[in-house]
C-alpha cells in the first residue's frame, strides 16, 4: 500500500516534469478543462429540479455527484492521455510491449487500432443492449392503453433509447469497432495514421456515457425531451437535460477526432497498389462518413453548447419568452443530424457491399457507381436538413427547396439497391448468415427507402410528420438498414476479430427471429402513424389498440433474438470452431493474414496487384491469393 | 408455355396487390375519414404514391428472390465456384439512374402542384379566422369576430373555410386534426397561418404532434363540425355566457363546474375522481374542499387569500401565487377571456365540494 502511495506520488513527480513539454497551449487546455469541470460541477448544482425548488434530495444529489463524476473522468481522461501520448511512463501501468497478450490492454489507451475496435465493439454491443432494454420498456407501456409509468419516465425511457442507440450503438459500433478494426487492414497497412488520437477518440466514449447516463439517478431523471431536444420544451429538463448535453457534446467530440484519423489514414496509409478505385466499398463509405462527421458534428456541439448555456447560465439563444428563437435549434440541429442518418447507414452499406461479393462469388456490380453514388449522398446530405421541419414554424416557401432536394436523395440510393441486385445476377450465392443479414437489408431498406419518398413529399408530410409513419420509417432504416448490417457485420468478421467461428444454425434461428420480430414491431408502426397516432404518445386512443399490441409483441420478439447472438458470441469462446485466416474464400486484404492479425497485422508490407472483388479470375482458392511481398 | 403461364400468374397477383394497396388508403384502418376539402389532393397522392412505390417494392423484391433463388450454389457446384466475372455495365447504369430519376421528378411535379392548390398559408377571401394556442397542457380557440374563447373544444361550420392563426405561449406544440390532415407547428414567438374548409359534419379528435412535455399525450381537444343552424344556435348560447342562471341551486351550478373541469381539459394535469380524469402534471383535486381550507390555515401560509374560495380563485386568476411543492410552476392563468365570472364560479363550487 505504501509502497503503491510512493509509486504515485513519483509518477505525479514525472507528470509535473513533464508538463512544461506541453508548452503554453497545453497548459491553457488543461487549466480551460478544470474551469469546465468547476464550472459545470456549479451549474448542475444549481440546475432547476423541475420541480418548484424543492430541497435536494439524496438521489437529486446523487445524480449531481455521478454527473460530475462524469466530468472529472473526463479530466481524468484527457489529463492521462495528455501525459501517455507526450510519453510518460506510468509505473502503475504496464507498457503496451508488456500488455501485448493480456487483457489488461483492453483497460487502457493502446495505439493498436484491433484493440481499439474491440473495446469500441464490446462497449456498444453492451449499450445495444441498455437501449434495447428502454425500447421494451417503451413498448411494455403501450401494449395496453392507459398508464403503467408516469409520463414522465416514458418521456425519459425513449429519449434514452434513441439516444443510446444513436450515439452509443450504431455510431461507435459502425464506425468505431468495425471502421476501426478493418480499415487499416483492408487498406493493408500497419495501423491508423494517428494511433494515439485513436485511442483518445474510444476513451471519450465512456465519459460521455457516464455523464449521460448519471441523469438516471437525478431527482429529475434524465433528459426527457426527445433526443432531438427540441427547445423550448428541452429547456425545462434540468439536471438530466444538461447531463445529456454535455454528455452528447463529449461523444461529438470522439466522433470528430476519429473522423479525421479516418480521412488521414485513407489518404496516405494505403499500402503500395492500392490506389483510390482499389479501395474496399466500406472503406469508401467510412470515408465518406468521416467527412460527415468533420464537417457536421461541429453543429451539433455547437448546438449543445448553445442549449447548454441557456438552460445553466440563463442565456436566450432558444427561448422566446426572453426574446430568443426556438427554431434556430431546429436548423442547428438538424444540419448536424440530418447527415447523421448518412454516418448511420453509409457504413451499413458499405458492410453490405462488402459482403455480398464475397458470397454471390461474383466481382461487385458497378464498383465505380456504387463509390459516385455514396460520395454523391454524402454531399445530399448536408441540403436536405429542413426537411425534418416541413410542419415547423420556418418560412413555408422553403419547404419546396428541401423538397427538391430531398426527393433527389432517392437517385444515388436507387443505383446502390440496384447494383447489389446486379452483383447477385449469374453468381453462385451462399446463403450464409452474414448473406442473409445482407439481404435483409436490401430488402428492408428499400421500404425505409420508399416511405421516405412520401415522407420528402410536402403534402403528404404534413399529415404523417410526428407520427408513428415516421417512427415505423427511421426503425426501416435504422434496424432494417444500420442494425441488419452491424449483425451482418458481426458474423462476417467475428472470425477475423477474435479467432473463432459463430455457430451458423445458430446465426440462422438469430437472423429468422430477428426478422420476423422486426416486421411484426414495425410493420403495423405505418398504419397506426397513417391512423393517427403521434409519436412520443404515453398513453393512446383505445382505437390503436390492437395495433399497438401486435407491435409490442413484435418487439419482445426482436428484443429476446438478440439474446441468441450473445449466446452465440459465448458460445464461440468456449468450443467455436478456430478460425483459419480466409474462412469466407474473400479477396480484400483483410483476409491476408491470420486471425486474429499479429500486432502490426502484415509480417511484412503487403504489394497488391489485384481489385478488391475480382473473383471472376476463377482463382478463389487462398493459394492463388496474391503472396504478400513482392 | 409454362414460362407464359407463370407470367400471367405473376402479373395476375401484381395487379391485385397493387389494386389492393391503391384502395388502402380509402380503407377506414388506414387513414382516418377526410373532413376538409383540402384532404382528398392529399390523399390521391398518397395513394399515387403507394401504387408507386408498392410497384417498385415488388419489382426489387421480385428480382431480389428471383436472382438468389436462381444463382444459388448448387451442390453439384463445388466449394470453390465462382460466378461470371461482370464487373458493371454502363448502358444499366444509366437505365437505373434516370428511370428512378423520373419517377422521383414525376412525383416532385404532383406533389408541388398539390402543394400550391391547397394554397395552405395564403389569405383566403370569406374566411372565418380562429386563433389557435397551444399551452402546456391545453388548447385556446379564440374567434376574435365574436369575441369567445373556448379551451380544448374547437367549434367549426360546415363548408365555411376557417383560417387558424397558430402558435404557442410556453414551448413548441403542433396544431393536428387527423381527419384534417394537415398538421401545423404552434412555436412560441411566431403565428402561422393555415386555411383549411371542413366539409363534414361530426365530432373529431384533435391531438397535439409535436412533444410538449409530461401531459403531451393529454393534450387533447375535440373538434365539432355543425350545420349552419347548429352553428349560429351554438354561437348565441356561448354569446349567452352560457351555465345556470343566477337562481340556480349550488348542486346544479356544481355540476356545471363539472361539466367545465372535463370541457376544459383540466384532467390533462390533474386528478379527479369525480371527473374520472387522472393527470399528474399538476396537485391532485381529490379532497381539494379540505386541503385549501388546510393550506390557508397552515402556520407557514403567507398568501393573502383568506379562505378556500378565494385560495381557488386566485389559483386559477393567477397560479404564480400558490405553488404546491413539488410540482412544476407550469399552470398558465386563467383570465375573465378563457374563464368568465359565472364559469369560475362554478368551478370553485366543485371543487369546494371535493372533500
Amino acid at each position: 500500500m505504501v509502497g503503491h502511495i510512493v509509486t504515485f506520488v513519483q509518477h505525479l513527480q514525472a507528470h509535473a516534469r513533464q508538463l512544461p513539454r506541453l508548452g503554453r497551449a497545453g497548459s491553457a487546455f488543461l487549466l480551460a478543462l478544470l474551469l469546465v469541470m468547476v464550472g459545470t460541477g456549479q451549474a448542475l448544482a444549481q440546475a432547476p429540479e423541475g420541480t418548484a425548488n424543492a430541497n435536494p434530495t439524496l438521489t437529486t444529489m446523487l445524480g449531481i455527484t455521478m454527473g460530475v463524476l462524469g466530468v472529472g473522468l473526463l479530466t481524468a481522461v484527457l489529463i492521462s492521455f495528455v501525459v501517455w501520448a507526450t510519453g510518460t511512463r506510468n509505473p502503475l501501468i504496464p507498457t503496451d510491449e508488456e500488455m501485448e497478450h493480456s487483457f489488461r490492454r483492453y483497460f487502457w489507451f493502446s495505439v493498436d487500432h484491433k484493440v481499439i475496435g474491440i473495446q469500441y465493439f464490446w462497449t456498444s454491443l453492451f449499450f445495444f443492449f441498455i437501449g434495447g432494454l428502454m425500447a421494451l420498456l417503451v413498448r411494455w407501456e403501450l401494449a395496453q392503453p392507459g398508464l403503467t409509468f408516469t409520463p414522465d419516465q416514458y418521456n425519459q425511457f425513449f429519449t434514452m433509447h434513441a439516444t443510446i442507440m444513436i450515439f452509443l450503438f450504431i455510431i461507435p459500433m459502425l464506425v468505431g469497432a468495425f471502421g476501426n478494426y478493418a480499415v487499416p487492414l483492408m487498406v493493408g497497412t500497419f495501423d491508423m495514421a494517428f494511433p494515439k488520437l485513436n485511442a483518445l477518440s474510444y476513451w471519450l466514449v465512456p465519459p460521455g456515457a457516464l455523464i449521460i447516463m448519471a441523469g438516471f439517478l437525478a431527482e429529475s431523471g434524465t433528459a426527457k425531451a426527445g433526443w432531438t431536444s427540441y427547445p423550448p420544451v428541452a429547456l425545462q429538463g434540468g439536471a438530466g437535460q444538461m447531463l445529456w448535453l454535455l454528455g452528447v457534446f463529449v461523444l461529438g467530440w470522439s466522433s470528430i477526432v476519429g473522423g479525421m484519423n479516418f480521412l488521414v489514414t485513407i489518404m496516405n496509409m494505403r499500402t503500395k497498389g492500392v490506389h483510390y478505385f482499389r479501395l474496399p466499398l466500406f472503406v469508401w463509405a467510412i470515408a465518406t462518413t468521416a467527412v460527415l462527421a468533420v464537417l457536421g458534428t461541429p453543429s451539433l456541439a455547437a448546438a449543445v453548447t448553445l442549449q447548454f448555456m441557456n438552460i445553466a447560465f440563463g442565456f436566450p439563444f432558444f427561448d422566446a419568452a426572453k426574446g430568443g428563437n426556438p427554431l434556430m435549434w431546429q436548423h442547428v440541429f438538424w444540419f448536424y443530424s440530418h447527415p447523421a442518418v448518412y454516418i448511420m447507414i453509409l457504413p451499413a452499406f458499405g458492410i453490405v457491399s462488402e459482403i455480398i461479393p464475397v458470397f454471390s462469388r461474383k466481382p461487385l456490380f458497378g464498383y465505380r457507381a456504387l463509390v459516385y453514388a455514396t460520395a454523391g449522398i454524402g454531399v445530399l446530405s448536408f441540403l436536405v436538413w429542413a426537411h425534418h421541419m416541413f410542419a415547423s414554424a420556418m418560412f413555408p416557401w422553403l419547404r419546396i427547396p428541401f423538397m427538391l432536394t430531398t426527393m433527389l436523395i432517392a437517385v444515388p440510393t436507387g443505383i446502390k439497391i440496384f447494383n447489389w441486385l446486379g452483383t447477385l445476377a449469374f453468381g453462385k450465392i451462399r446463403l450464409e448468415t452474414p448473406m442473409l443479414f445482407s439481404l435483409a437489408l436490401v430488402s428492408m431498406f428499400v421500404i425505409g427507402g420508399i416511405s421516405g419518398v412520401f415522407l420528402g413529399s410536402v403534402p403528404v408530410d404534413l399529415h404523417l410528420h410526428d407520427t408513428y409513419f415516421v417512427v415505423a420509417h427511421i426503425h426501416y432504416v435504422l434496424f432494417g438498414g444500420s442494425a441488419f448490417a452491424i449483425f451482418g457485420g458481426i458474423y462476417y468478421w467475428f472470425p477475423k476479430m477474435f479467432g473463432r467461428m459463430l455457430n451458423e444454425s445458430l446465426g440462422k434461428i438469430h437472423f429468422w427471429l430477428s426478422f420476423i420480430g422486426f416486421n411484426v414491431a414495425f410493420l403495423p408502426m405505418h398504419a397506426v402513424g397513417a391512423l393517427g397516432m403521434p409519436r412520443r404518445y404515453a398513453d393512446y386512443d383505445i382505437a390503436f389498440t390492437e395495433l399497438n399490441l401486435t407491435i409490442s409483441i413484435g418487439a419482445f420478439l426482436l428484443g429476446f433474438a438478440q439474446l441468441i447472438l450473445i449466446y452465440n458470441m459465448l458460445r464461440a469462446f468456449q468450443v467455436g470452431k478456430v478460425a483459419p485466416a480466409n474462412p469466407w474464400n474473400a479477396r480484400t486484404l483483410e483476409w491476408l493474414t491470420t486471425s486474429p492479425p499479429p500486432h502490426y497485422n502484415f509480417e511484412e508490407p503487403l504489394t497488391v496487384d489485384h481489385d478488391p472483388y475480382d473473383y471472376g479470375r476463377r482463382i478463389s482458392s487462398p493459394e492463388a491469393l496474391p503472396v504478400p511481398g513482392d | 408455355m409454362t414460362f407464359g403461364r407463370i407470367t400471367i400468374v405473376l402479373t395476375v397477383i401484381l395487379a391485385i396487390f397493387l389494386a389492393f394497396i391503391y384502395y388502402l388508403p380509402a380503407m377506414p384502418w388506414f387513414l382516418p375519414t377526410a373532413a376538409v376539402d383540402e384532404a382528398q389532393g392529399i390523399d390521391d397522392l398518397l395513394r399515387l404514391m403507394m401504387v408507386v412505390g408498392g410497384g417498385l417494392y415488388i419489382f426489387i423484391q421480385g428480382f431480389l428472390l428471383y436472382f438468389v433463388w436462381l444463382y444459388r450454389r448448387k451442390p453439384e457446384d463445388g466449394e470453390d465456384a465462382v460466378g461470371r466475372a461482370l464487373h458493371g455495365d454502363n448502358r444499366l447504369e444509366i437505365a437505373w439512374t434516370v428511370a428512378p430519376a423520373l419517377f422521383i421528378v414525376v412525383l416532385t411535379v404532383l406533389s408541388l402542384r398539390e402543394l400550391d392548390k391547397l394554397g395552405l398559408n395564403e389569405p383566403r377571401e370569406g374566411a372565418r379566422v380562429i386563433v389557435v394556442t397551444g399551452q402546456q397542457f391545453a388548447w385556446t380557440f379564440a374567434y376574435p369576430e365574436t369575441g369567445i374563447t373556448e379551451v380544448n373544444t374547437l367549434t367549426l361550420q360546415k363548408d365555411v373555410p376557417v383560417t387558424f392563426n397558430i402558435t404557442a405561449v410556453d414551448v413548441t406544440h403542433a396544431f393536428w386534426i387527423p381527419n384534417f390532415r394537415i398538421k401545423q407547428d404552434a412555436t412560441p414567438g411566431f403565428t402561422l397561418s393555415v386555411t383549411m374548409t371542413p366539409n363534414k359534419v361530426g365530432e373529431f379528435p384533435f391531438r397535439c404532434a409535436e412533444f410538449c412535455g409530461a401531459g403531451h399525450s393529454s393534450m387533447l381537444a375535440k373538434v365539432n363540425v355543425l350545420e349552419e343552424a347548429e352553428y349560429l344556435v351554438w354561437q348565441e348560447t356561448k354569446l349567452a355566457g352560457g351555465g345556470p342562471g343566477a337562481d340556480a341551486n349550488p348542486e346544479e351550478i356544481a355540476a356545471y363546474g363539472l361539466e367545465l373541469y372535463t370541457a376544459q381539459g383540466c384532467g390533462a394535469c390533474h386528478a379527479l375522481e369525480a371527473g374520472g380524469t387522472s393527470g399528474a402534471v399538476g396537485p391532485t383535486h381529490n379532497g381539494l374542499g379540505t386541503t385549501a381550507e388546510q393550506r390557508v390555515e397552515a402556520a407557514d401560509y403567507t398568501g393573502s387569500a383568506t379562505t378556500a374560495e378565494e385560495y381557488l380563485r386566485e389559483s386559477l386568476r393567477e397560479p404564480g401565487a400558490h405553488i404546491v411543492e413539488g410540482f412544476p410552476p407550469a399552470m398558465p392563468p386563467y383570465g375573465e377571456d378563457k374563464l368568465p365570472e359565472g364559469d369560475l364560479n362554478a368551478l370553485v363550487q366543485m371543487l369546494l365540494q371535493q372533500k
